[in-house]
Protein backbone atom coordinates (compact mmCIF):
# COMPACT_ATOMS: atom_id res chain seq x y z
CA UNK A 1 0.00 0.00 0.00
CA UNK A 2 1.47 3.34 -1.14
CA UNK A 3 1.68 5.82 1.17
CA UNK A 4 2.71 9.49 1.37
CA UNK A 5 5.80 10.22 3.31
CA UNK A 6 4.18 13.07 4.67
CA UNK A 7 1.38 11.00 6.14
CA UNK A 8 4.19 8.05 7.59
CA UNK A 9 5.80 11.23 9.71
CA UNK A 10 1.94 12.15 10.91
CA UNK A 11 0.94 8.90 11.41
CA UNK A 12 4.12 8.63 13.23
CA UNK A 13 3.64 11.07 15.75
CA UNK A 14 0.18 10.19 16.14
CA UNK A 15 1.08 6.68 17.34
CA UNK A 16 4.44 7.53 19.01
CA UNK A 17 2.34 9.45 21.50
CA UNK A 18 0.26 6.58 21.94
CA UNK A 19 2.60 3.27 22.77
CA UNK A 20 3.06 2.47 18.83
CA UNK A 21 6.82 2.11 18.66
CA UNK A 22 7.75 2.92 14.97
CA UNK A 23 11.24 2.06 13.31
CA UNK A 24 12.17 4.54 10.53
CA UNK A 25 14.24 3.84 8.37
CA UNK A 26 15.91 6.41 5.92
CA UNK A 27 18.30 4.27 4.38
CA UNK A 28 15.37 1.91 3.35
CA UNK A 29 13.08 4.77 1.53
CA UNK A 30 9.50 4.21 3.40
CA UNK A 31 9.87 0.78 5.09
CA UNK A 32 8.34 0.77 8.44
CA UNK A 33 8.81 -1.75 11.48
CA UNK A 34 6.13 -1.92 13.64
CA UNK A 35 7.36 -2.66 17.12
CA UNK A 36 5.46 -4.49 19.11
CA UNK A 37 4.92 -5.98 22.59
CA UNK A 38 4.85 -10.31 20.39
CA UNK A 39 7.42 -9.81 17.83
CA UNK A 40 10.74 -7.39 17.26
CA UNK A 41 11.72 -6.94 14.02
CA UNK A 42 15.15 -5.38 12.63
CA UNK A 43 15.89 -4.94 9.52
CA UNK A 44 19.84 -4.68 10.34
CA UNK A 45 20.63 -1.36 9.99
CA UNK A 46 21.90 1.86 11.75
CA UNK A 47 19.86 3.90 11.69
CA UNK A 48 17.01 3.15 13.67
CA UNK A 49 15.33 5.10 16.33
CA UNK A 50 13.56 3.01 18.99
CA UNK A 51 10.88 4.64 21.29
CA UNK A 52 9.43 2.06 23.65
CA UNK A 53 10.34 3.11 27.10
CA UNK A 54 8.64 1.62 30.08
CA UNK A 55 5.41 4.06 31.01
CA UNK A 56 4.19 3.55 26.91
CA UNK A 57 5.11 -0.59 26.87
CA UNK A 58 3.18 -0.08 29.82
CA UNK A 59 -0.14 1.13 28.01
CA UNK A 60 0.65 -1.00 24.87
CA UNK A 61 0.34 -4.19 27.05
CA UNK A 62 -2.74 -3.05 28.32
CA UNK A 63 -4.13 -2.05 25.47
CA UNK A 64 -3.56 -5.58 23.15
CA UNK A 65 -3.78 -7.81 26.02
CA UNK A 66 -6.52 -7.08 28.26
CA UNK A 67 -8.61 -4.47 30.10
CA UNK A 68 -6.89 -4.54 33.33
CA UNK A 69 -5.74 -1.80 34.91
CA UNK A 70 -7.29 0.33 31.78
CA UNK A 71 -7.40 3.18 33.82
CA UNK A 72 -4.14 3.49 34.82
CA UNK A 73 -2.78 3.06 31.47
CA UNK A 74 -5.04 5.99 30.49
CA UNK A 75 -2.95 8.91 29.42
CA UNK A 76 -2.95 11.66 32.45
CA UNK A 77 -5.19 14.50 30.60
CA UNK A 78 -7.61 12.04 29.47
CA UNK A 79 -8.16 11.21 33.37
CA UNK A 80 -8.16 14.60 34.51
CA UNK A 81 -11.02 15.09 31.63
CA UNK A 82 -12.60 12.57 33.08
CA UNK A 83 -12.61 13.88 36.64
CA UNK A 84 -13.43 17.18 36.06
CA UNK A 85 -17.04 15.87 34.95
CA UNK A 86 -17.05 14.35 38.73
CA UNK A 87 -18.30 16.56 41.69
CA UNK A 88 -16.26 18.50 43.83
CA UNK A 89 -17.72 16.25 46.42
CA UNK A 90 -16.98 12.81 45.67
CA UNK A 91 -13.36 13.73 44.08
CA UNK A 92 -12.18 13.36 48.00
CA UNK A 93 -13.00 9.90 47.66
CA UNK A 94 -11.26 9.27 44.30
CA UNK A 95 -7.70 10.61 46.15
CA UNK A 96 -7.42 7.65 48.08
CA UNK A 97 -8.11 4.52 45.23
CA UNK A 98 -4.30 5.19 44.34
CA UNK A 99 -1.66 7.32 44.11
CA UNK A 100 -2.19 8.01 40.20
CA UNK A 101 -5.67 8.70 40.82
CA UNK A 102 -5.00 11.40 43.70
CA UNK A 103 -2.36 13.26 41.51
CA UNK A 104 -5.25 13.47 38.92
CA UNK A 105 -8.23 14.07 41.58
CA UNK A 106 -5.77 17.02 42.49
CA UNK A 107 -5.40 18.55 39.22
CA UNK A 108 -9.20 18.17 38.58
CA UNK A 109 -9.70 19.55 41.87
CA UNK A 110 -7.80 22.83 41.24
CA UNK A 111 -10.16 23.06 37.64
CA UNK A 112 -12.85 23.19 40.21
CA UNK A 113 -11.90 25.62 42.08
CA UNK A 114 -10.62 27.52 38.98
CA UNK A 115 -13.96 27.66 37.39
CA UNK A 116 -16.51 26.97 40.06
CA UNK A 117 -17.61 27.14 43.38
CA UNK A 118 -18.04 23.80 44.90
CA UNK A 119 -21.42 23.11 46.56
CA UNK A 120 -20.82 22.45 49.77
CA UNK A 121 -22.94 20.40 52.02
CA UNK A 122 -25.08 22.78 54.33
CA UNK A 123 -25.30 21.80 57.80
CA UNK A 124 -28.11 23.18 60.20
CA UNK A 125 -24.87 25.36 62.32
CA UNK A 126 -24.10 27.22 59.39
CA UNK A 127 -27.63 28.41 58.69
CA UNK A 128 -27.49 31.26 61.48
CA UNK A 129 -24.18 32.07 60.90
CA UNK A 130 -23.70 34.06 57.54
CA UNK A 131 -20.25 35.27 57.48
CA UNK A 132 -18.48 32.20 58.83
CA UNK A 133 -20.37 30.26 56.38
CA UNK A 134 -18.76 32.52 53.34
CA UNK A 135 -15.59 32.12 55.04
CA UNK A 136 -15.69 27.78 55.35
CA UNK A 137 -16.78 27.50 51.97
CA UNK A 138 -13.96 29.20 50.04
CA UNK A 139 -10.88 30.21 52.34
CA UNK A 140 -9.10 31.39 49.85
CA UNK A 141 -11.39 33.74 47.48
CA UNK A 142 -10.92 37.33 47.26
CA UNK A 143 -13.35 39.23 49.93
CA UNK A 144 -16.03 41.17 47.45
CA UNK A 145 -18.06 44.01 48.63
CA UNK A 146 -21.64 43.88 47.58
CA UNK A 147 -21.94 47.23 46.62
CA UNK A 148 -18.42 48.99 45.31
CA UNK A 149 -17.86 52.00 47.31
CA UNK A 150 -18.07 55.20 45.63
CA UNK A 151 -14.58 56.83 45.81
CA UNK A 152 -16.14 60.09 45.35
CA UNK A 153 -18.10 61.91 47.73
CA UNK A 154 -20.84 63.99 47.20
CA UNK A 155 -19.26 67.09 48.70
CA UNK A 156 -16.80 67.19 45.97
CA UNK A 157 -19.09 66.09 42.95
CA UNK A 158 -20.40 69.53 44.06
CA UNK A 159 -17.70 71.06 43.79
CA UNK A 160 -16.40 69.59 40.32
CA UNK A 161 -20.07 70.09 39.21
CA UNK A 162 -19.84 74.27 40.27
CA UNK A 163 -16.43 74.49 38.66
CA UNK A 164 -17.34 72.63 35.21
CA UNK A 165 -20.04 74.99 34.45
CA UNK A 166 -18.07 78.05 36.11
CA UNK A 167 -14.78 76.90 33.85
CA UNK A 168 -16.82 76.33 30.73
CA UNK A 169 -17.82 79.49 29.91
CA UNK A 170 -14.33 81.14 31.28
CA UNK A 171 -12.47 78.45 29.54
CA UNK A 172 -13.91 79.98 26.01
CA UNK A 173 -13.49 83.31 26.84
CA UNK A 174 -9.84 82.10 27.87
CA UNK A 175 -9.48 80.45 24.73
CA UNK A 176 -10.55 83.46 22.77
CA UNK A 177 -8.37 85.56 24.39
CA UNK A 178 -5.48 83.18 23.93
CA UNK A 179 -6.33 82.51 20.35
CA UNK A 180 -6.35 86.34 19.94
CA UNK A 181 -2.88 87.08 21.59
CA UNK A 182 -1.52 84.63 19.51
CA UNK A 183 -2.76 85.53 16.25
CA UNK A 184 -1.24 88.93 17.11
CA UNK A 185 1.93 88.05 17.85
CA UNK A 186 2.21 86.26 14.60
CA UNK B 1 -27.56 19.38 0.69
CA UNK B 2 -24.55 17.53 -0.39
CA UNK B 3 -23.14 18.44 -3.41
CA UNK B 4 -22.62 15.98 -6.21
CA UNK B 5 -19.10 16.38 -5.60
CA UNK B 6 -18.98 15.57 -2.48
CA UNK B 7 -16.06 13.04 -1.07
CA UNK B 8 -16.14 9.93 0.68
CA UNK B 9 -13.07 8.63 2.66
CA UNK B 10 -12.38 4.99 3.51
CA UNK B 11 -11.49 4.77 7.29
CA UNK B 12 -9.72 1.61 7.89
CA UNK B 13 -9.95 0.25 11.45
CA UNK B 14 -6.74 -1.50 13.24
CA UNK B 15 -8.39 -4.95 12.34
CA UNK B 16 -8.27 -3.94 8.65
CA UNK B 17 -11.99 -3.76 8.49
CA UNK B 18 -12.98 -0.36 5.89
CA UNK B 19 -15.57 2.06 6.54
CA UNK B 20 -16.87 4.80 3.83
CA UNK B 21 -17.33 7.94 5.69
CA UNK B 22 -19.05 11.22 4.12
CA UNK B 23 -15.79 14.03 4.16
CA UNK B 24 -17.93 16.86 5.89
CA UNK B 25 -18.97 13.56 8.26
CA UNK B 26 -15.42 12.42 9.10
CA UNK B 27 -13.85 15.57 9.65
CA UNK B 28 -15.84 16.36 12.87
CA UNK B 29 -11.89 14.18 14.26
CA UNK B 30 -9.51 17.05 14.16
CA UNK B 31 -7.09 14.19 13.40
CA UNK B 32 -9.04 13.05 10.48
CA UNK B 33 -9.31 16.32 9.12
CA UNK B 34 -5.44 17.18 9.36
CA UNK B 35 -4.79 14.11 7.86
CA UNK B 36 -7.38 15.26 4.65
CA UNK B 37 -6.38 18.74 4.70
CA UNK B 38 -2.55 17.33 4.33
CA UNK B 39 -3.76 15.34 1.31
CA UNK B 40 -2.92 12.22 2.72
CA UNK B 41 -6.90 10.78 2.26
CA UNK B 42 -5.95 9.51 -1.44
CA UNK B 43 -6.06 5.67 -0.32
CA UNK B 44 -7.77 4.45 2.90
CA UNK B 45 -6.89 6.46 6.02
CA UNK B 46 -5.60 3.66 8.53
CA UNK B 47 -6.43 4.51 12.03
CA UNK B 48 -3.95 1.94 14.31
CA UNK B 49 -5.29 2.80 17.82
CA UNK B 50 -9.50 2.36 16.60
CA UNK B 51 -10.51 -1.10 16.43
CA UNK B 52 -13.72 -1.91 13.96
CA UNK B 53 -16.07 -2.48 17.09
CA UNK B 54 -15.36 1.28 18.25
CA UNK B 55 -15.03 2.88 14.83
CA UNK B 56 -18.74 1.74 13.85
CA UNK B 57 -19.92 3.20 17.05
CA UNK B 58 -17.97 6.25 16.27
CA UNK B 59 -19.33 6.50 12.79
CA UNK B 60 -22.77 6.23 14.25
CA UNK B 61 -21.82 9.17 16.38
CA UNK B 62 -20.44 11.28 13.85
CA UNK B 63 -23.38 10.82 11.22
CA UNK B 64 -25.75 11.94 13.80
CA UNK B 65 -23.92 15.00 15.23
CA UNK B 66 -23.21 15.86 11.24
CA UNK B 67 -27.03 15.42 10.63
CA UNK B 68 -28.26 19.10 10.75
CA UNK B 69 -31.91 18.19 10.81
CA UNK B 70 -31.21 16.56 14.22
CA UNK B 71 -32.24 19.09 16.77
CA UNK B 72 -30.28 18.98 20.29
CA UNK B 73 -33.75 16.98 22.48
CA UNK B 74 -32.92 14.57 19.54
CA UNK B 75 -29.03 14.23 20.39
CA UNK B 76 -29.35 14.57 23.80
CA UNK B 77 -31.76 11.54 23.67
CA UNK B 78 -29.50 9.76 21.29
CA UNK B 79 -26.65 10.56 23.44
CA UNK B 80 -28.39 8.86 26.59
CA UNK B 81 -28.91 5.96 24.46
CA UNK B 82 -25.55 5.83 23.33
CA UNK B 83 -23.54 5.82 26.84
CA UNK B 84 -25.39 2.61 27.51
CA UNK B 85 -22.72 0.81 27.12
CA UNK B 86 -20.18 -1.81 29.32
CA UNK B 87 -18.03 -0.17 31.49
CA UNK B 88 -14.83 -0.76 29.27
CA UNK B 89 -16.53 -0.20 26.17
CA UNK B 90 -17.19 3.33 27.69
CA UNK B 91 -13.66 3.68 28.32
CA UNK B 92 -12.70 2.24 24.62
CA UNK B 93 -14.90 5.09 23.14
CA UNK B 94 -12.88 7.37 25.32
CA UNK B 95 -9.43 6.45 24.39
CA UNK B 96 -10.42 6.51 20.64
CA UNK B 97 -12.05 10.04 20.83
CA UNK B 98 -8.48 11.35 22.43
CA UNK B 99 -6.81 9.62 19.57
CA UNK B 100 -9.34 10.69 16.67
CA UNK B 101 -9.54 14.47 18.28
CA UNK B 102 -13.45 14.41 18.74
CA UNK B 103 -13.99 16.63 21.02
CA UNK B 104 -17.93 16.16 20.56
CA UNK B 105 -17.68 12.52 21.27
CA UNK B 106 -14.96 12.60 24.23
CA UNK B 107 -17.21 15.29 26.03
CA UNK B 108 -20.18 12.73 26.03
CA UNK B 109 -18.22 9.92 27.44
CA UNK B 110 -16.52 11.25 29.91
CA UNK B 111 -18.99 12.85 31.19
CA UNK B 112 -21.28 9.49 31.41
CA UNK B 113 -17.71 8.06 32.82
CA UNK B 114 -17.86 10.79 35.02
CA UNK B 115 -21.37 9.82 36.09
CA UNK B 116 -20.82 6.14 36.67
CA UNK B 117 -18.09 6.94 39.27
CA UNK B 118 -19.66 9.65 40.95
CA UNK B 119 -21.84 6.62 42.42
CA UNK B 120 -18.71 4.09 43.21
CA UNK B 121 -17.07 3.92 46.65
CA UNK B 122 -13.22 3.40 46.26
CA UNK B 123 -13.26 -0.83 46.33
CA UNK B 124 -15.82 -0.10 43.44
CA UNK B 125 -13.62 2.07 41.71
CA UNK B 126 -10.81 -0.18 42.42
CA UNK B 127 -12.76 -3.03 40.81
CA UNK B 128 -13.96 -1.57 38.37
CA UNK B 129 -10.84 -0.44 37.17
CA UNK B 130 -8.28 -3.19 38.26
CA UNK B 131 -6.29 -1.32 40.19
CA UNK B 132 -4.08 -2.07 42.95
CA UNK B 133 -4.18 0.29 46.24
CA UNK B 134 0.01 1.50 45.79
CA UNK B 135 -0.88 3.42 49.31
CA UNK B 136 0.94 1.99 52.52
CA UNK B 137 -0.93 2.76 55.59
CA UNK B 138 1.26 5.62 56.47
CA UNK B 139 0.90 7.01 53.01
CA UNK B 140 -2.82 6.81 53.25
CA UNK B 141 -3.13 8.42 56.73
CA UNK B 142 -0.95 10.84 55.62
CA UNK B 143 -3.02 11.43 52.71
CA UNK B 144 -5.80 11.44 54.70
CA UNK B 145 -4.47 14.78 56.96
CA UNK B 146 -2.63 16.47 54.41
CA UNK B 147 -6.31 17.20 51.92
CA UNK B 148 -8.43 17.37 55.30
CA UNK B 149 -9.08 20.74 54.75
CA UNK B 150 -9.81 20.74 51.39
CA UNK B 151 -12.58 18.27 51.73
CA UNK B 152 -14.41 18.90 55.16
Amino acid sequence: MAMGKKFESIVNRANEGYGMGLVRSTSFGRKRVALSHFNLEFDGHDDCILTTPAKRQCYEDSFFCSDKSILEALPQDVLIRILCGVEHDDLKRLVFVSKTLRDATLIAKQWHFAYSTPRKTIGFQNVGNLCEFNEVEAPNAPKQLRVPRSRLSAKKLADISVTLFSSGSEDNWARKDLLMAMETEI
Amino acid sequence: MSSPEEKTLILKSSDNEEFLVKESVAVQCITIKNLVEDGCDLDAIPLLNVDSKNLAWIIEFMEKYADSTSTDAEKKDFDTEFVKKPFNDVLGLILAANYLNFPALMDVMCDACANEMKLWSVEQVREKFHIQNDYTEEEEKAVRAENFWAFE
